[in-house]
Parts: structure tokens; C-alpha cells; sequence
């Protein structure tokens, strides 16, 4: 017997997921029927649809009203990120179309493409959008259930399609690598999860979180859930590329064509980071009461680590790798005060909400600005390719200066807003240590995030002239972004009141 | 008598071996193989949990579990092409283009 009133719940519940699962195929399809126009139809086909899906997120945030659908949860928090992540898919989408013109562009004009160089050798452009798409659908799953294996299955769908996109470039030894490199550290990291997520349910019966509370842990089998959180914990951190597993990120980062870097550093991140929020309140009910000292040795090896190894990079891709290492450290530093006596304490994660939404904006915007930055054979982002931007593209060399400063967490910015939020939260909690270390460590950053501002103004004139057009496209990103920017910067307490709402949710 | 602990201790070696194989071997395809032990790993721990604890939704995950891990060895064969087309190998020794 099927009941049409559930399936019809369940079809409003999920609406946006639906939306961009239809888009996904249709974009497919679209793909196969008119192969030659270079990827322009099924892109103008995938950012309508990711629209159509985001106004519906909306429209679900204001309605308010919590759907809980069997396996699919969507409360605040759920809708929060649903909306967070399609904006980055519509932004990635926006950087990757303008990175594949301008690489079409350099390969029809240019010589020809060196064997190490990305130029004219992509896949099918096409098959980006495609996979941003599943990519982001499996982020949404990620954090919309609290059944442990749909969660898995979210993690697997968005990290296999991201897998691809790493190695779009398929001529360029790079991102073959990089891509091989993610692979394997990336299955790892799943296998690493699963393996905890089974245990956990040998140990307590369960693999639904809302469930945990009911749940009787024994004495005798105590040690069960503790394993299973320590594997939990270490799949995490390596999706969320804390320290003690971040050694696979710089290669990665580099390697990616750029504007999926950028869709890595923030996606993927704040999909994880919104699971992570999930589990580490129903582990309370669990007996961990080492969980918060791991998170923070965790936190103080990250934002060490993170910010000293950026100093030394001459790769600006490399540098916004460690920088996003450090960025992570900073969010983690945001969950690991919310633990008072042993419990987490979830209403800390609206503060970690609004860093992650300005942490996508201005690393999405640095990562366009670097979408440009193609050169004939090669991505161009070594820091002496910046030399002279200042005067050469001056309005490009601007917005890149907007989105460093706002990553330093200068204040007419968001990414003061944000780390303000994060660390009035751990004085509030009496995490002074924490709070400290995390502000000697932006004042560390600030070498490593003024430097390119110092080799485009004070290092002297380009060697030569590079073409000077953006694609339509990449301007509207980038204008979305430093206007967000400087909107969350200015002006953050809607943006704030979202996250607090949000963050209720969590219990 | 065959216990659940045994099942455990068995689960735990292989994954073992599994992460082993991963870090050790230079092969990309023992590396790949490596990876299906580990999700090999997981089926047999799940499996004999559930039965454990008589529940039959430990043993449709398992179904779940296998699909996911072919996807995966999918994409990762098809990395593995291309890498070979472009350098001719897949020793893991050979392209460390990037360093680190």
C-alpha cells in the first residue's frame, strides 16, 4: 500500500534535492544532444536549475515549519546549509564556465599546449557542470539525515563526483595526480568513517543519531564507542583537512584546475563541517569525554601548522591551500569551546554558521580572481605571476586585495565579523588559550595574505601586457562576492540572526 | 565455536592489511585492491554485527556498502587510465610531479 500523503511530504521536504538530481540528468542529456556547442547549453541548463533549487531552499527557510521525513531531515540547520552550498555550486558553476573559456580561448589563439600545460585539454565541459550538480546533491544528503549510512552515502556521492572534477584535466600530469592523490586519500578517509559508523552500531544498536539518546551503553563494551569515535573522528579530519591529515592538501589544491579548488576548499568543508556538527551533539549521550581534548590539540596543531607552512609557499594556490588548512583550524576552534564539562554545547555553532558562509564567499572570490590567471601553457598562479596585476588589471588586482584582507580578518570585512564571532564565543566559555593562539595566528597570516598585495602594487611593472578581458560570467561571481563580503562585513546581523536560528536546531 | 569477537579480530586485520596495502605497495592497482579490502573489511564487521544483534537493516546497508565501493573502484580504475596514458606508468614512485 503506498500512502500518498507521506510520498507527497516527503517530495516537499526534499525539494531542492529533487530539483537538482532532475537538473543533474537533464544536464546529461543535454550534454549528448548538442555536443558541439562546447558546454554553453548544458551550463545556461545547470545554473537555472541550481536557481530554481535555491529559490526553493529559500522559500523552505522562510516558511519555517520543520519537516522530518523518515530518512531525510529538514529542520533550520538542514535548510541553512542547503541554501549555503547550492550559492557555491552557482558560484563554482559561474568560475568554472569563465576557466573553461579562457583556456578555450588560449589553446584556439595560442601555441601549442605544452605537455604539462591544461590549455585546449579539458574534458568535456559539459560534463563539469554535471557533476557539480551530483556533487552538490550528495553535500546536501551529507548533512540532511541523521541515518549514519545516508549520511555516508551523501559523503561518497559528493566526494566521487569531486574525485572527477580534480582530475578534469586530463592531459595535465598535475591533475592526474592530484586527482590520484585525493582518490586514494579520500577512500581511505570513507573507509576510516564507515568503519566507525559500523562499530558505533555494534556498539550501541543504532545508526540513526536521533536515536542515540535512548540508547544503554554497558560497562563491559564501553571501549566499543570510544574505537569508533577516534575512526569517526580521523575520516572527519581528513575531509576537513585538519593537521595531523592534512599532508595530502597542498598537492591537491595545486594540482585541481583552479576554480574546483575553490569549490573543494569551501563544499566540501562546510558539507563536512555541517555532519560533523550533527554527530559531535548526539555523541554527548555517548561516553567520549576525550572528544573535546582531541579537538583541541587538533585545533592548536592546525592553526600552527596551517599558518607557519603558508609563509613558505611561492604558489598562491599552494598558499590558499594552508590557508584553508588554517581557516578549518579556526572552525574547529569554534566547536571545541562549545564543550562545557565533558558535553557539547550546540548552540556555539552559530558563530561557526556565519564564518563558514563568509569563509565560501571570499575563498570562492580569490579562487575566481586565480581562474583568470591563465597563462599560454600553464595556470599562472605562482606569486611572481602577480607581479604588476596592480597596474595591469588594476580592478581585478582590487577585488583580490578585498578577498585577502577579508581572509586576514581585516574589519570592514566578513572575515572580521566571523573570527570575531568565533573568538568572543571561546572567551565567553573561558577558552582564553584557544583565543589567544588563534589571534597571534592571524597576526601570523598577515604575511602570508599581504604578500600578494605587496608583489601586485610595489614589485614593479609587468614583464608583459596579459590579456585583459574577464568573462561575463566570472565578473558576476566575483561581483557577488566582494559585495558580499563587504555586506557581511558591514552589516552581519540578519546574517547572524540566520545563523542563531539555525544553530538552534541542533539538539 | 565461531563468536562474534572472532568476526571482530578478523574485520580488524583485514582493514588492517587494507591500510597497509595503501600506504605500502607502490602499485596503483594493488593500491586500488588495497581499498576494496578495506570496504571488504567493513561488509564482513557490519554483517556479522547485525546478525549479532538480530537486526536485518545491518544487512541491507551491506548491499548499500557494495555499491558504493564499486562505484568508487570505477572511478578509480578510470583514473588510474588516464594517469597511465599520460606517463606510461603507475608506479606511485614515478610522478611525484608535485613533491610533498
Amino acid at each position: 500500500m503506498i500512502d500518498l500523503q507521506y510520498l507527497i511530504s516527503l517530495f516537499h521536504a526534499g525539494l531542492p534535492i529533487w530539483i537538482l538530481t532532475g537538473t543533474g540528468l537533464v544536464c546529461l542529456l543535454t550534454d549528448g544532444l548538442w555536443p558541439k556547442k562546447g558546454g554553453t547549453a548544458v551550463f545556461i541548463v545547470g545554473f537555472l536549475g541550481m536557481a530554481v533549487a535555491l529559490f526553493f531552499a529559500f522559500r523552505q527557510w522562510l516558511s519555517g515549519e520543520t519537516i522530518a521525513q523518515d530518512l531525510l531531515v529538514s529542520d533550520k540547520a538542514t535548510r541553512f546549509f542547503v541554501i549555503l552550498v547550492i550559492f557555491i555550486g552557482l558560484l563554482h558553476l559561474l568560475n568554472s564556465a569563465s576557466y573553461f573559456r579562457l583556456l578555450g580561448k588560449v589553446s584556439a589563439g595560442g601555441s601549442p599546449a605544452g605537455r604539462l600545460g591544461p590549455a585546449g585539454r579539458l574534458g568535456p565541459a559539459g560534463d563539469m557542470v554535471t557533476l557539480t550538480l551530483f556533487a552538490v546533491v550528495g553535500m546536501i544528503f551529507l548533512f540532511a539525515s541523521d541515518h549514519l549510512i545516508v549520511n555516508f552515502i551523501g559523503l561518497e556521492t559528493m566526494s566521487l563526483a569531486v574525485y572527477v572534477m580534480v582530475g578534469f584535466n586530463r592531459r595535465d600530469v598535475r591533475s592526474g595526480e592530484a586527482a590520484m592523490k585525493y582518490y586514494v586519500m579520500g577512500s581511505v578517509a570513507s573507509a576510516l568513517l564507515l568503519y566507525g559508523i559500523v562499530l558505533l552500531y555494534g556498539a550501541v544498536g543504532e545508526f540513526r543519531l536521533s536515536e542515540f539518546h535512548k540508547v544503554a551503553i554497558f560497562p563491559d563494551t564501553a571501549f566499543l564507542p570510544r574505537i569508533a569515535v577516534v575512526l569517526m573522528l580521523g575520516g572527519f579530519f581528513f575531509k576537513l583537512a585538519l593537521v595531523p591529515f592534512h599532508f595530502w592538501v597542498p598537492d591537491v589544491y595545486e594540482g585541481a584546475p583552479t576554480p574546483v579548488t575553490g569549490f573543494m576548499a569551501t563544499g566540501v568543508k562546510v558539507a563536512a563541517f555541517a555532519l560533523f556538527i550533527r554527530v559531535l551533539t548526539a555523541l554527548n549521550y555517548l561516553p567520549t569525554a576525550v572528544v573535546s581534548q582531541v579537538l583541541q590539540i587538533c585545533v592548536i596543531l592546525t592553526l600552527l601548522v596551517g599558518n607557519l607552512a603558508a609563509i613558505v609557499q611561492d604558489n598562491v594556490k599552494r598558499m590558499l591551500a594552508y590557508s584553508s588548512i588554517s581557516h578549518a583550524g579556526y572552525l574547529l576552534l569554534g566547536l571545541s569551546v562549545g564543550y562545557q564539562s565533558g558535553k557539547f554545547d550546540p548552540s556555539v555553532s552559530s558563530a561557526v554558521l556565519f564564518y563558514l558562509a563568509g569563509y565560501s564567499c571570499m575563498t570562492l572570490g580569490a579562487f575566481a580572481v586565480l581562474s583568470v590567471m591563465v597563462d599560454e601553457k600553464r595556470e599562472a598562479t605562482q606569486f611572481a605571476d602577480l607581479t604588476g596585476l596592480g597596474y595591469s588589471r588594476p580592478v581585478l588586482a582590487a577585488v583580490f586585495s578585498l578577498f585577502m584582507i577579508s581572509l586576514l580578518g581585516v574589519p570592514p570585512t566578513v572575515g572580521f565579523a566571523a573570527k570575531y564571532g568565533i573568538f568572543s564565543f571561546a572567551v565567553k566559555n573561558g577558552f582564553i588559550g584557544l583565543a589567544v593562539l588563534g589571534m597571534i595566528t592571524t597576526v601570523i597570516s598577515a604575511y602570508y595574505y599581504l604578500r600578494p598585495l605587496v608583489m601586485m602594487y610595489f614589485c614593479g611593472a609587468p614583464e608583459k601586457v596579459k590579456g585583459g578581458e574577464i568573462p561575463f560570467p566570472l565578473m558576476l561571481s566575483l561581483v557577488f562576492c566582494a559585495v558580499a563580503v563587504i555586506l557581511l562585513g558591514i552589516w552581519p546581523l540578519p546574517y547572524i540572526d540566520m545563523a542563531q536560528k539555525a544553530a538552534t536546531a541542533f539538539k | 565455536m565461531i563468536t562474534i569477537h572472532h568476526y571482530l579480530i578478523l574485520s580488524a586485520l583485514l582493514f588492517t592489511l587494507g591500510l597497509l596495502g595503501v600506504v605500502i605497495r607502490k602499485n596503483l592497482l594493488i593500491v586500488l585492491m588495497s581499498l576494496e579490502v578495506l570496504m571488504n573489511a567493513i561488509n564482513l564487521l557490519l554483517i556479522a554485527v547485525s546478525r549479532y544483534l538480530g537486526r536485518m537493516d545491518g544487512h541491507v546497508v551491506a548491499f548499500f556498502i557494495m555499491t558504493v565501493a564499486a562505484a568508487e573502484a570505477g572511478i578509480g580504475l578510470a583514473i588510474v587510465v588516464t594517469l597511465f596514458r599520460n606517463r606510461r606508468t603507475i608506479k606511485t614512485t614515478d610522478w611525484r610531479i608535485m613533491g610533498g
